[in-house]
């Protein structure tokens, strides 16, 4: 291995080595997660300092089994940038609750698991092989089962867990065996020589078995209708920031793969698989918004609302070169400053007390922290493409994206269903923004007082003041508002670093 | 001039910042910056105008001034078509106009408020959310291509969301704001996918540029497509069938509101945009049609609804509709001028009305007409200024309303749409008859609708004319009413050597004329409809119970408002809600059935029942192999076919 | 004399009664088992491919083994969470995970 390779490794490098020295900082702490949380910070802001390093060698193969390409490097940026926002919000979430037995140990290795689920992902995206697929893609589970099921005192995130174990387990598996029947099909385990195969004249029935099967494990981690059925569950179970992640980063590092695998090849033009793509984007959109329309818990809301944004962002997969790596990189960005927005918001209204989840403990919440309820109402009007939003100008690229009968289609379905979405984020919206039952005395001075002087029972101090996942509620909404006006800039930088796409 | 442009939209931004950053706890000063932002914006928007008129007459376009940056800019790469977006500021008659009219109006029921919404908790709250409005209307206003359009279109609809729900401790005010903000949404989106293909065919979003594309592309399929999208957006904000449903509601917004968005400026915004668009649409004959009977349908049966109605901003709700019914009549027939004429005195006799009637609730704190009486007598100033409004509204002589209606009904006459015409007297009738009715019943008479039974109620002893924030913009708006439409008039024509007409039009001039025939018909209409009124409600020689009694089925009709909110909530329950059942239950049913099945468990009672339910996780690890299945399958569809070959 | 088509058929149907197993068991462990079948049927495939294939360098039998850590360390993340539920409840009945219900 060169120099270079390593330069062009090295955010991967730090992430790994990084995560190393994150476990041990928590074995050593003992029962405080301070140390092991302020490790896990210095070794992401590191990791997101290498990416400047790799990009001087980039577009450069490292064998055949990962690329660093433009666009990886702009992925692998987004990761380590939101894996650093989700571990602030997660401190005073994770942070051991009174009256609740703390298991015996701390914290510590909470942020050991989310270094390196974030370096599963970033090798996912950058992955040209289908050992590098498997390898972050199992890497990037495995912490996750365990970040699930990480709050010991509660079953219920154990069983989430439990059934994100099996459901992932065996959906890789499938993968697995379609990478078995390509490797035989084709002699190969770079993902480029299986799309070749594919794009070829008549391809074998193995090559279009194995593509059948892998649909499994890239649809299980996208989340896409049919391969759903376990986001309610395991987003309400989950703790919060770890939601969050899968949320996002999982999410995103498939989507990042997809683009790299379909795009180059023109795959997502040819045959059959734009049709399958439509089918799927179509029904996680409806199927996502519909079901959402009648939930009354905030986190599952938000977890059918991020199926029917997978379903958004198979629509301009399959707009093919040129035109879907951009689009998803910007939707990406956009959708994950909402999603952190509104995540972090929730864990800061979560921690010191119980959980806040039913939509009806929102009631009144714009008259006690005025803060996040204007911060978790900017993220729900992003989420559902409100002009002058990230989220707008990102749906607005889709339909940008769409040219060509077939995708207008898929457009003007996804304009449908945003208009749906208004319904359920903007239900959201108007429950924080009435009055509490308990605090209807109160409810007329919402504007203007600072959080804490009206609601009538006191809470503790700590979970009223300012904390990390506010910060990190303000920065989302600083990009999501920025991203909606000025999207000019970064959407200049997609290009440049995605112009191999 | 660009610089004024631009200083006028931010001037209340400013303000909106300032206040929801700064000076929100100080009450008054947020106030007075608010004013004094819409002051600026004001007296800005009179130099724009007094520098458009100074152009030669009929310079059009080249008398106003145009500039715009890039704001987005994506060049084309292999397949993938660049996206060019800029942000323009354009000045012409037409936005001159227009930002006169919005700034006037915010500016007065800025000030207006002062008084109305004294001693509110939510005083800063309101003025920032009032100064936002200002900013995104004339933003809306000045934007110089579709997208700005756009976005500042949504944004005066949150900001229409916002004031709506004001007062959010009213679960009335807060679904109000919701079905306004969604039944938009449902409008907007159909126009988003216009503007957009828009751009797909033409490949820009500017007016100008578009205006000449558009001309060489008459007659297409796609353009008839387009206009007509683009047009259901205006339907949506300007509320016209079937959009209406939302305009209504929102009366429960405080009233200074209702006046400033819901009448006079946000309402008209459909129309405006039509005006500034009038290429796209007058190229397609059917979509002209179409925003012609339906804007007479929706005067006629919007003026029908607000006969009956006894809540004073409903009755005036609706004769906004009916209003806005006319201008897209006008606009229908090919009459630019009109349809903008009758948005500018309009804007000036419905904020006087809706401002007079927020005077009336602020001092009764009533708004059912029939439990009011005899305000005439208490509050002098705003009872006169009322009937000025009204007898505006209704077309009488000299006033302003008179002279736009009948811009409006020679425009449908010399068009040739004699139906129309005829359905713009009738309304002209309703309209009177159902102002009067307003008037004769909370103003003439007795306290408590004249029932003359002696001795002033006790309720209404405290009723006394507002302060002076609230008189002095009454009086303002009364003198616009009487005077605005004589800029319309041919003898300001002969005067000044230009008019409404020559001023702000499409494709030529058109001078102004006063049609004897049509304006004595609709003198006649109007003045037969106070009459009828007089004799109903005033003299009460004619019983209004008996009336409906005789009416029955047709009276029961109106008074539901045709039943269109219950239709519409049956749709949404029955259709949207419905598919989310149908996932929910697949969701519920299938996948546990399925495991269930399989499992051998049987579904026994109530705890057993819950056992069984519980092992979805497996459930779903068949609905992932099933789907598997289909994908490969499909996947080899060719080759399976090549098998059976 | 045993083919590729002999190994692939085993392969394919240990896969099949892995998922099924994963799908009916009522216990959590023979639900794990069941998963991991499946994983290993994949591996049986990955060499059987080597072993008749033409390809020079082994790459199917590295990927195994890549396979195969990976799965044991799922497998150890597995028995972790089936051990807390486990001390919670005291069986590892699938059908007793009825926390998740809507």
């Amino acid at each position: 291995m060169s120099s270079a390779d390593f330069l062009a490794l090295s955010p991967l490098v730090l992430a790994a080595g990084g995560s190393i020295i994150v476990l041990l900082v928590s074995a050593f702490a003992g029962k405080r997660p301070a140390p092991s949380f302020a490790a896990a910070l210095v070794v992401l802001a590191l990791a997101l300092a290498a990416i400047g390093l790799a990009w001087s060698e980039a577009p450069r193969a490292v064998g055949s089994l990962v690329k660093i390409d433009g666009f990886t490097l702009f992925a692998q940026a987004l990761i380590f940038a939101t894996a650093f926002l989700v571990a602030l919000a997660s401190y005073r979430y994770m942070a051991p609750r009174s009256g609740e037995e703390s298991g015996g140990d701390s914290g510590g290795e909470y942020y050991f698991l989310l270094l390196l689920a974030s370096l599963g992902a970033s090798i996912l995206a950058a992955a040209t092989s289908f050992v590098t697929l498997f390898l972050g893609l199992e890497l990037l589970s495995v912490s996750l089962f365990s970040l699930i099921a990480f709050r010991r005192e509660k079953t219920i995130g154990a069983q989430a867990g439990f059934m994100y174990l099996i459901l992932a387990g065996a959906s890789s598996a499938f993968l697995l065996f379609g990478m078995a029947l390509a490797f035989m099909a084709t002699g190969s385990l770079k993902t480029a020589d299986l799309a070749a195969a594919l794009v070829s004249g008549t391809p074998d029935i193995l090559v279009l078995a194995s593509l059948g099967l892998m649909t499994v494990g890239i649809g299980f981690k996208l989340a896409a209708v049919p391969f759903h059925l376990w986001t309610p569950e395991v987003y309400d179970a989950a703790p919060t920031p770890v939601t969050a992640f899968i949320a996002t980063v999982s999410k995103g590092a498939m989507a990042v793969f997809l683009v790299r695998f379909f795009a180059p090849s023109g795959l997502a033009s040819a045959g059959a698989y734009p049709w399958i793509f439509a089918a799927v984007a179509a029904l996680s959109m409806f199927a996502g918004n519909l079901l959402a329309l009648r939930e009354r818990r905030i986190k599952r809301i938000l977890a059918y609302s991020s199926i029917a944004h997978i379903g958004y962002i198979l629509i301009a997969i399959i707009a093919g070169p040129g035109r879907a790596a951009p689009t998803v990189a910007f939707y990406l960005v956009a959708y994950f400053a909402a999603s952190l927005g509104a995540f972090a918001a929730i864990s800061a209204l979560s921690q010191g007390d119980a959980e806040h989840d039913g939509l009806d403990s929102y009631r009144g919440l714009a008259s006690r922290r005025p803060g996040l309820a204007a911060g978790l109402a900017l993220a729900m009007l992003s989420l559902a493409g409100l002009p002058l939003t990230a989220g707008f100008m990102g749906k607005f690229l889709i339909f940008a994206a769409g040219e060509g009968a077939f995708l207008w289609v898929l457009a003007v379905l996804l304009a449908v269903n945003s208009t749906i979405s208004i319904y359920y984020y903007l239900r959201v919206v108007s429950i924080m923004y009435s009055p509490a039952p308990e605090a209807e005395t109160a409810a007329g001075e919402a504007f203007g007082e600072a959080a804490g002087a009206t609601s009538g029972t006191p809470r503790p101090r700590s979970a009223r003041a300012f904390g990390p996942a506010a910060a990190v509620v303000i920065v989302a909404a600083v990009v999501v508002i920025a991203l909606g006006i000025f999207p000019g800039p970064l959407i200049d930088l997609i290009r440049s670093l995605t112009s191999g796409y | 001039m660009v610089e004024s442009a631009i200083g006028l939209v931010l001037a209340p931004l400013a303000s909106f910042i300032l206040i929801s950053f700064v000076t929100r706890r100080a009450a008054i000063l947020s106030a007075v910056i608010s004013i004094a932002a819409a002051g600026i914006s004001f007296a800005l928007s009179l130099s724009l105008l007094v520098g458009v008129l100074s152009a030669p007459a009929g310079a059009g376009l080249a008398a106003g001034a145009h500039a715009s940056i890039q704001w987005l800019s994506i060049p084309s790469i292999g397949r993938f078509r660049g996206l060019e977006i800029a942000m323009g500021v354009l000045v012409d008659p037409l936005s001159a106009t227009m930002s006169v009219i919005v700034s006037l109006v915010a500016f007065l029921v800025t000030i207006y408020s002062l008084g109305y919404m004294k001693g509110d908790p939510g005083f800063s709250r309101y003025f920032s959310y009032l100064s936002l409005f200002a900013f995104s209307m004339l933003g809306l206003v000045i934007a110089d291509n579709y997208f700005q359009t756009f976005v500042f279109w949504e944004l005066v609809g949150l900001c229409s969301y916002l004031l709506i729900g004001f007062w959010y401790a009213k679960p009335s005010a807060s679904d109000a704001a919701r079905k306004a903000f969604v039944t938009n949404r449902w409008a907007d989106f159909a126009f988003m996918v216009g503007v957009i293909l828009l751009f797909i065919f033409f490949g820009t979003f500017d007016f100008g540029q578009l205006s000449s594309a558009i001309a060489g592309a008459r007659g297409s399929a796609m353009l008839a497509l387009v206009a007509a999208l683009v047009f259901v957006g205006p339907l949506g904000k300007s509320a016209q069938f079937p959009f209406h449903v939302w305009l209504p509601d929102a009366m429960e917004g405080p009233t200074p509101v209702s006046a400033l968005i819901h009448a006079a400026t946000m309402v008209a915004a459909g129309v405006y945009l039509i005006a500034r668009g009038f290429a796209l649409f007058q190229s397609v004959p059917g979509v002209m049609e179409t925003m012609a009977y339906l804007g007479g349908f929706t005067a006629l049966f919007a003026a029908s609804i607000a006969l009956v109605q006894k809540d004073i901003k409903r009755i005036l709700a609706y004769s906004t509709l009916s209003q806005l019914g006319y201008m897209f009549m006008a606009l229908g027939v090919g009459s630019m001028s009109a349809g903008m004429f009758h948005l500018t005195t309009h804007a000036f006799f419905k904020a006087l009305l809706f401002l007079g009637a927020g005077s009336v609730i602020h001092a009764t704190e009533e708004q059912d007409i029939f439990k009011m009486g005899g305000l005439g007598k208490k509050m002098k100033i705003t009872a006169w200024t009322f009937v000025i409004g009204a007898l505006a509204l209704s077309g009488i002589f000299p006033l302003a309303g008179f002279w736009s209606k009948d811009e409006i009904l020679f425009a449908s006459l010399s068009s040739g749409h004699i139906g129309l015409y005829v359905l713009g007297i009738a309304v002209a009738f309703m309209t009177a008859f159902y102002m009067f009715r307003l008037i004769f019943t909370a103003f003439g008479g007795t306290a408590f609708g004249g029932t003359a039974s002696g001795g002033e109620p006790t309720e209404h002893a405290h009723v006394h004319e507002s302060g002076p924030a609230m008189t002095i913009p009454l009086i303002v708006l009364a003198v616009l009413s009487v005077f605005a439409g004589l800029i319309g008039s041919p003898w300001f024509q002969s005067a000044f050597g230009f008019s409404f007409g020559s001023f702000i039009f499409f494709g030529r001039p058109e001078a102004s004329h006063l049609d004897m025939t049509t304006a004595s018909i609709s003198t006649v209409v109007a003045l037969s409809g106070i009459f009828l009124a007089w004799l109903v409600y005033g003299k009460k020689l004619l019983k209004a119970e008996r009336i409906a009694a005789a009416l029955g089925p047709l009276y029961r009709l109106l008074d539901h408002k045709f039943y269109i909110d219950e239709i519409y909530a049956w749709v949404f329950a029955k259709i949207m809600l419905g598919l989310g059942i149908v996932f929910d239950w697949i969701d519920h049913y299938i996948v546990d059935g399925l495991f269930d099945g399989l499992g051998g468990a049987t579904r026994a009672l109530g705890r057993k029942l819950r056992l069984t339910q519980s092992g979805r996780l497996q459930g779903y690890a068949l609905v992932i192999f099933a789907a598997v299945a289909i994908a490969v399958v499909f996947i080899s569809t060719d080759l399976l076919g090549g098998f059976l070959k | 004399m045993i083919g590729l088509d002999h190994y692939l058929v085993l392969a394919a149907a240990l896969f099949c009664i892995g998922f099924v197993g994963a799908v009916v068991k009522r216990n959590a462990i023979a639900v794990l088992m069941g998963v991991e079948l499946m994983l290993n049927a994949v591996n049986l495939n990955l060499v059987a491919f080597d072993r008749f294939g033409v390809h020079v360098v082994p790459l199917g039998q590295s990927f195994a083994v890549f396979i195969i850590a990976v799965a044991a360390a799922e497998v150890a993340v597995a028995l972790a969470i089936i051990l807390t539920l486990y001390r919670r409840r005291s069986n590892t009945r699938v059908d007793d995970l009825d926390m998740l219900k809507w």
